[in-house]
């Protein structure tokens, strides 16, 4: 009798075993992408590619969330990720001074996180080894920016309308706190600076990347200044455009445009580049970095080697920026068919 | 008598048939009474737990709607304070025609713009004077026409708070379109100096309070959470999109009229706790909604209960056994070896060390009766060996050679002395009639008549021996002839009568034999006139079993008494009353048995006393 | 040991309960759920938000996982054949397609069906031979739906079209439900007189290249949000009233900018939540076919903000 019943005790043991071993291979890999606005054309241009790569691995499922423009959101998403089991979480944080939770719930479940494009300061990003940061340098954007603009300037020299020697300026910023609005901002300056150009701040505003908000400031700025602006600097090329835009509608006549710049080389950017609107805009190879993301996370979820990825600090992907004029937009348009 | 067994027998046979043991009964009575126990409590705890699990999910649901109502009405407040600085701090301060606030509507954005949409100023026929961040109206907007604007100019002293709504007003070049819950004031313009009027909107961003609302219906399971606005009207619930399709129902309408507090309501079958919390200055309601009779049992906790009964049955059922054996194994025991004891097991009783203490007293006891018992067999089994005994001394008295040899020498010379052939005769017969009331075929009852005539038999022969030495009579009256007495007593007495009594004397010996009835009892007296008998010897006569005689039959009459007190019993027996030179008289004295066919097989086996 | 059978009986009895209820506790509760993949044209299109909103939706009420397909790179139906072979592959407890071609599809329903449960969207069944009672399908009333785009154009226009040329838009006219809508509105725009000067088809690249070339016509005709979307920059630049059939962002942005004149909306949310629903249902319990209708809402400039529209053109929350 006893022997009966532990045989039937071991038969059980066994099939709670095999049970665990049936639901394991059912599983896929699992990864996740939190976008903070699915209105930034950049970012969806990035987000769709990432999933497009992802989508031709086999065994491989991708959600993509929009946080909405808010990080309680975007935790949020981040949590329901984490309990649902996903492999490699994706972040494009909407605040970037925000990170911490975020990263403490990676950090419980063992799970890695790729940040992009909204960059994070260095001490969080290493407050774990599983964190990864792929972007571009803000301050070689910027830095590019500028060399574009003095650059422009040494060879059109009516640029200075008023030909007072100094160049009178606004610029129109991303968001307020800003890693990448802050840098591009003062690395352009101060790259167009040290080229010898005297620039006159006449204004700044606040357009929140945003086209119409940069159209509505710029308005407001044009009201002001009129047509003593000689240049309009942009954190980015959808501000640019609403500039233009702002131009555009208040009927100044198209000699005494201000030259305007931006950067990330958009399409809608690049297209304002090539009918002579923008002067330049410095080209942000999203391609570049979605493929890195995709690469990377795979290589997280199936836990295999990073050395193939170089790894800086053993975190960061950056892909360089590139300068883009009417001379080459051609080329940069094609890249985006 | 009824052939057919009646239910009560049947049932009784059954019950034979199978009969319980203490174990079997200890075993199922505990396990009944757990199974009953477990299961009372089990119904006692789910319906407390129920009760308990809804007060607590109530609990929780107010704490959590009081705490997101101050979210809302903070929110909320924030807003109409950012409505009141633009208002106050800016736009009252200002000649709309030749200022703007746009500074002012910028900064506060900037600071405010998670939580709101836009700022706009519109004058009473709905141009735009000024907004942030985006001016850019739409061409063909006509704001007058839209209800916000309705709200404000109706109602001028107050703020109004709309329900949601899509933003429709700013040309945004990203074709986002905005849900927006709008907050709108009439306000007093400064138009060259003027007073006119205009409203000033503040377009709060509705995903904020949607992100609010939802946090709390995923955090919560147990009841999930709606807003109305006073009127009933939804203005953010979990299932809207179904609601609008009509694919879910809520009872709005009906919660837009309860107080605050808790309810109870009956809707689309289900019994459901709902508390309300109305949200300040906007009359709006949060409403949370928990199910009244929350399943505790969902599988999870269903199988921990299961599994708890389970391991709690499968324990106490241990236990009973443990216990059940431990009370009954020692009466078992003890049971067995009785059992073993009225076979003739020579293991003695068996006491188990664990039993419990009237275990142990039923096993003293049954060894105490066992004890008796042994004893009274062994008295009885030596009882019947004495008797055998001094049955067959007597009768081995009776075949004594000696007297035979002197009764026959008598006989001899009779005969050859000749002339004496009758008186031959009659001691030969005589003789005859000694031996075969002697034997008796073998009874040891016989009739006090043929002991009697035994008795004379013996007299008549010593008569002639002793040459008529002495008078001898017998008085025996005829009743108690037939009653029953023990064989070979008389003689024995006789005898000694004869040769202790009167065998010296010189005059005339005389023994008188008597017989008499009084009551129950029987007397017979054998009474001598001789030496009689000293104190000190007559003491010990009847005790000393080592004083045999040599003359005669010298059995004696302790054999006698004996003999007398094994058959009838120890009130019976003889008694010697002696005076020296007197005489002696010895009583016997037994109890008055009549001879029937059935008193003395009774008598014989010893049977006959144990009827009283 | 006969008085010990009851006893044994009942401790092995206890002992089996004890041992499923631990093993039933001890089994990830992740068993029960199912995992759904839905393969529908080009997926990344914002037409499609409302149908995942309405899968979410159902996706909360159900033990399930919806897996919306990316299907940016199908082109044929060939495409299509593998990425449902890859889906079962892995192991879907049920598909949800929208076929990108109608034709021969016969063969790869038979297929599916053969492995997998499965729910055709924007189909009839009707057109089926083979038996169908193991597929469910979700879909508009086409004939319905172009009736009544056309009685929109008729009101704003009037009923006699004679002389006026209208363009239509068909993104792929190989599917059973462009099909019916094309010839639908064709017949009613020939009784009421009207020349239909020209119908692009494909991919919406295809189509605005085709633009290129063709004259321009009196009115336009987009049969779904793709169509629309590739005639919305025609329709702008030479000012063309446009009609159609949609829902996406930039169609309702048109819209709004009185660039569509009228549109009829599906409630794209209903399909996914139903379509979800049902086949949630057939998973758990094989039933025979089932066919839903959904509705939708004819929307213009000036009614897109009621408080009805504004819900099925924008919905709340994601």
């Amino acid at each position: 009798m006893r022997k009966v019943l532990c045989g039937l005790l071991t038969v059980m043991l066994f099939l709670t075993g095999c049970k665990e071993k049936i639901i394991e291979e059912k599983q896929k890999i699992r990864i996740g992408i939190s976008y903070y606005d699915s209105y930034d054309p950049f970012i969806m241009e990035l987000s769709s590619r990432i999933e497009k790569q992802l989508n031709e691995c086999e065994n491989v499922i991708v959600k993509s969330v929009d946080s909405e423009k808010s990080q309680s959101t975007q935790n949020r998403q981040v949590s329901d990720m984490l309990s649902d089991s996903y492999d490699v979480i994706c972040v494009n944080l909407v605040d970037r001074t925000a990170p911490k939770k975020i990263i403490s719930m990676a950090e419980d479940s063992n799970v890695p996180v790729i940040f992009f494009n909204r960059e994070l300061v260095s001490q969080d990003l290493e407050s774990w080894t599983r964190l990864y940061y792929v972007g571009a340098d803000a301050g070689e954007s910027g830095k590019m920016q500028g060399e574009i603009v003095s650059d422009y300037i040494k060879e059109h020299p009516e640029v200075d309308k008023n030909q007072d020697g100094k160049i009178q300026y606004i610029i129109l910023e991303g968001e307020t706190g800003h890693q990448d609005a802050i840098v591009r901002t003062d690395v352009s300056i101060q790259t167009i600076s040290d080229a010898g150009i005297v620039l006159d701040k006449l204004s700044f505003a606040i357009a929140n990347w945003n086209r119409s908000q940069a159209c509505t400031k710029t308005k407001q700025l044009l009201s002001k200044f009129n047509t003593n602006i000689e240049l309009i600097l942009a954190n980015n090329d959808e501000m640019a455009i609403g500039a233009i835009q702002a131009l555009t509608e208040t009927g100044i006549a198209k000699e005494q445009w201000p030259i305007v710049i931006g950067i990330d080389g958009t399409e809608d950017g690049l297209e304002q580049v090539k009918e002579g609107n923008m002067i330049g805009t410095v080209y942000n190879d999203g391609i570049k970095q979605a493929d890195a993301i995709a690469d990377l996370s795979i290589a997280l979820a199936k836990n295999e080697s990073l050395d193939s990825f170089n790894l800086k600090n053993g975190r960061y992907i950056r892909s360089p920026y590139q300068k883009v004029t009417i001379e080459n937009v051609d080329d940069y348009l094609k890249l985006l068919q | 008598m009824s052939e057919h067994k009646t239910f009560k027998d049947k049932f009784d046979d059954t019950c034979n048939f199978k009969s319980i043991s203490i174990q079997g009964l200890m075993l199922i009575s505990f396990t009944v009474v757990s199974a009953v126990i477990v299961f009372v409590l089990e119904i006692i705890f789910y319906k407390f737990f129920s009760i308990q699990s809804a007060q607590t999910i109530i609990q929780s649901t107010k704490q959590v709607t009081s705490q997101t109502t101050t979210n809302l009405e903070d929110y909320l407040q924030q807003m109409r304070q950012l409505s009141d600085t633009l208002y106050y701090n800016s736009i009252k301060e200002i000649d709309i025609s030749n200022a703007t606030c746009e500074t002012e509507m910028n900064m506060l954005y900037e600071a405010n713009k998670d939580k709101l949409i836009s700022f706009a100023l519109f004058s009473e026929d709905g141009k735009l004077i000024a907004a942030s961040p985006n001016a850019d109206l739409k061409d063909d907007v006509d704001v007058k026409t839209q209800q916000w604007f309705l709200d404000a100019v109706s109602e001028v002293e107050n703020l109004h708070f709309s329900l949601p709504h899509v933003q429709n007003l700013f040309d945004d070049s990203s074709i986002r379109y905005n849900w927006v819950i709008s907050l709108s004031r009439s306000v007093s313009l400064n138009d060259h100096g003027k007073m006119c009027e205009g409203v000033l909107l503040v377009d709060m961003n509705y995903s904020y309070i949607e992100q609010i609302l939802n946090s709390v219906n995923t955090d919560n399971t147990n009841f999930y959470t709606y807003l109305i606005d006073g009127s009933g009207a939804v203005i953010y619930h979990p299932k809207q999109m179904l609601i609008n399709s009509g694919d879910y129902k809520e009872n709005n309408m009906k919660a837009a009229l309860y107080k605050d507090g808790l309810h109870n309501e009956e809707f689309e079958g289900e019994n459901r706790n709902v508390v309300v919390d109305t949200v300040g200055y906007t009359g709006w309601k949060l409403v949370a909604v928990s199910s009244a009779n929350p399943s505790i049992y969902e599988n999870r906790v269903r199988y921990i209960v299961i599994l708890l009964v389970a391991v709690t049955f499968l324990i106490l059922m241990f236990i009973n056994r443990f216990i059940s054996r431990f009370v009954s194994r020692p009466l078992y025991v003890l049971a067995e070896s009785i059992s073993g004891l009225s076979q003739g097991s020579k293991k003695g009783l068996e006491i188990l060390p664990g039993a419990t203490s009237e275990v142990k007293h039923l096993g003293e006891v049954i060894h105490f009766y066992e004890q008796s018992n042994e004893r009274l067999v062994h008295d009885i089994v030596k009882e019947q060996d004495e008797k055998r005994k001094s049955e067959l001394d007597a009768l081995q008295a009776q075949i004594n050679p000696h007297f035979l040899y002197n009764t026959l020498d008598s006989i001899v010379w009779m005969i050859e002395e000749g002339g004496k052939q009758k008186d031959a005769v009659f001691m030969i017969t005589e003789l005859a009639s000694l031996f075969r009331l002697s034997l008796s075929k073998g009874k040891t009852i016989i009739t006090i008549a043929d002991e009697i005539k035994h008795g004379k038999n013996y007299m008549n022969i010593q008569a002639v021996r002793f040459k008529n030495h002495f008078i001898y009579d017998f008085d025996i009256p005829e009743e108690i002839e037939k009653y029953c007495t023990v064989k070979l007593i008389v003689q024995p007495i006789l005898e000694n009568a004869i040769y202790y009594g009167v065998k010296n004397m010189d005059e005339d010996g005389e023994i008188h034999v008597k017989g008499w009835k009084e009551n129950d009892d029987i007397y017979i007296t054998v009474s001598d006139n001789g030496f009689g008998i000293p104190e000190d010897y007559l003491k010990t006569i009847l005790s000393d079993t080592e004083h045999k005689k040599a003359h005669g039959s010298g059995v004696g009459l302790i054999n006698v008494h004996k003999r007398i007190q094994l058959r009838f019993g120890e009130q019976y027996g003889i008694s010697i009353a002696s005076e020296l030179d007197e005489g002696t008289c010895v009583t016997i004295h037994i109890p008055a048995v009549p001879y029937t066919e059935e008193n003395q097989k009774a008598l014989e086996e010893g049977t006959y006393f144990e009827k009283e | 040991m006969k008085k010990n059978k009851p006893f044994i009986i009942t401790v092995l009895i206890l002992s089996i309960v004890i041992m499923s209820t631990i093993f039933a506790l001890s089994s990830p509760t992740v068993e029960n759920i199912y995992e759904i993949s839905v393969i529908v044209p080009n997926s990344s299109n914002n037409m499609w938000n409302r149908f995942e909103s309405g899968v979410r939706e159902a996706m909360d009420n159900e033990n399930v996982i919806v897996n919306i397909v990316n299907t940016t790179d199908m082109e044929t139906l060939a495409d299509q054949k593998n990425l449902i072979d890859k889906e079962i592959r892995n192991g879907t407890d049920g598909l949800i397609v929208e076929f990108i071609s109608s034709n021969d599809t016969e063969k790869v329903v038979d297929d599916i069906v053969s492995r997998t449960n499965l729910l055709l969207l924007n189909t009839k069944c009707a057109m089926y031979d083979i038996d169908l009672k193991k597929v469910d399908t979700v879909t508009l009333d086409d004939e319905l739906i172009a009736t009544t785009l056309t009685s929109q154009l008729f009101d704003q226009v009037g009923r006699d079209l004679r002389f006026k040329r209208v363009g239509i838009l068909a993104n792929n006219v190989d599917q059973y439900n462009m099909k019916k809508r094309l010839n639908t509105v064709e017949d009613i725009l020939d009784h009421a007189g009207a020349k239909i000067d020209w119908i692009v088809s494909g991919s919406s690249s295809e189509m605005e290249e085709q633009l290129k070339f063709v004259d321009i016509p009196n009115y336009m005709i987009g049969l779904n949000s793709v169509s629309l979307d590739s005639g919305i920059d025609f329709a702008k630049k030479y000012n063309i009233p446009l009609y159609g059939i949609g829902g996406s962002d930039q169609n309702v942005n048109a819209l709004d900018e009185g660039i569509i004149q009228s549109m009829l909306v599906p409630d794209v949310f209903m399909m996914g939540y139903n379509s979800v629903q049902l086949m949630v249902q057939r998973i758990k319990f094989p039933h025979e076919r089932k066919e839903k209708i959904i509705d939708f809402y004819t929307i213009n400039k000036e009614n897109m903000f009621s408080k009805q529209n504004e819900s099925i053109l924008f919905p709340i929350g994601d």
